[in-house]
């Protein structure tokens, strides 16, 4: 089983799946400070990925999430293929995107997490998205563990500028 | 000296094992063993499979549904982790 649904009062854990967040994005600003910054805002699914520990702990007040997008919604803007997506993405190859599984009980479509759109977002108020029942799942342990390992991968990846040369 | 041990070896009908022999005072060890052919070196597989992708395009943003203005305020205070006192400490 790789979601569950866990009750209304649950506290927020890490693999939360939950709609209609409210996600800021700055669009205008003034060096000098003298004029109000404008920000768009979106509603948007997002993924809880701050860890458990320091989420049952009450050590933070925010959380880091990842903005999800549908897989089919992509391939029809044709951003992504299907085929990268049932081939390298799904297999978890691909840095900075992970495959999230449909499931019908619980509404989802295929899914996939954007590890590079990243939000910190405030802990209250995930907290009451959650009671007021936005959120739709939880991925389970192991596919959790999976998704934060390829989180980890993404940001501890050290890129080389060039191969290494070889005379063979 | 190892052409005339060669020499010598080649009129013996040697087995593999293992030959003992006092000669001139020392012990002698000789070791019989077939000679490996010759293996092509293999080269290891290469799977694409393997292989980790870097994302080839931008995935869209969320489209925004409205537009907030946003003035000057104080930041956040940091959540402060547990720092352990030094009695506390291994």
């Amino acid at each position: 089983m790789i979601y569950r649904l866990p009750p209304l009062n649950d506290p927020l854990d890490q693999g939360d799946i939950i709609d209609a967040c409210p996600i800021l994005e700055l669009t205008e600003y003034d060096l000098d400070g003298k004029r109000p910054l404008a920000s768009t805002y979106a509603l948007h699914r997002i993924l809880v990925l701050t860890q458990t520990c320091d989420l049952a702990n009450s050590k933070t007040s925010v959380v880091v999430v990842g903005v999800i997008l549908d897989a089919q919604s992509l391939v029809e803007q044709q951003m992504l293929k299907a085929a990268d997506i049932r081939g390298p993405i799904r297999a978890g190859r691909v840095y900075g995107w992970y495959f999230l599984p449909k499931n019908t009980e619980f509404g989802l479509p295929e899914m996939i997490v954007d590890l590079r759109q990243l939000q910190t977002v405030r802990l209250d108020l995930l907290t009451a998205l959650c009671q007021r029942g936005q959120r739709k799942a939880r991925v389970q342990p192991l596919f959790r563990e999976h998704l934060a390992k390829h989180f980890a991968d993404t940001y501890s990846r050290i890129g080389l500028p060039e191969p290494y040369e070889t005379e063979l | 000296m190892n052409h005339v041990l060669t020499d010598v070896f080649q009129k013996l009908n040697l087995e593999p094992g293992t030959y003992h022999v006092h000669v001139n005072g020392y012990d002698v060890e000789i070791q019989v063993v077939k000679r490996k052919t010759g293996e092509p070196i293999v080269t290891a597989k290469y799977d694409e499979a393997d292989v980790m992708l870097e994302p080839w395009v931008e995935l869209p943003r969320p489209k925004p549904i409205g537009t907030v203005l946003a003035y000057p305020a104080p930041p956040r205070p940091p959540d402060i982790p547990e720092i352990p006192s030094e009695d506390e400490l291994p």
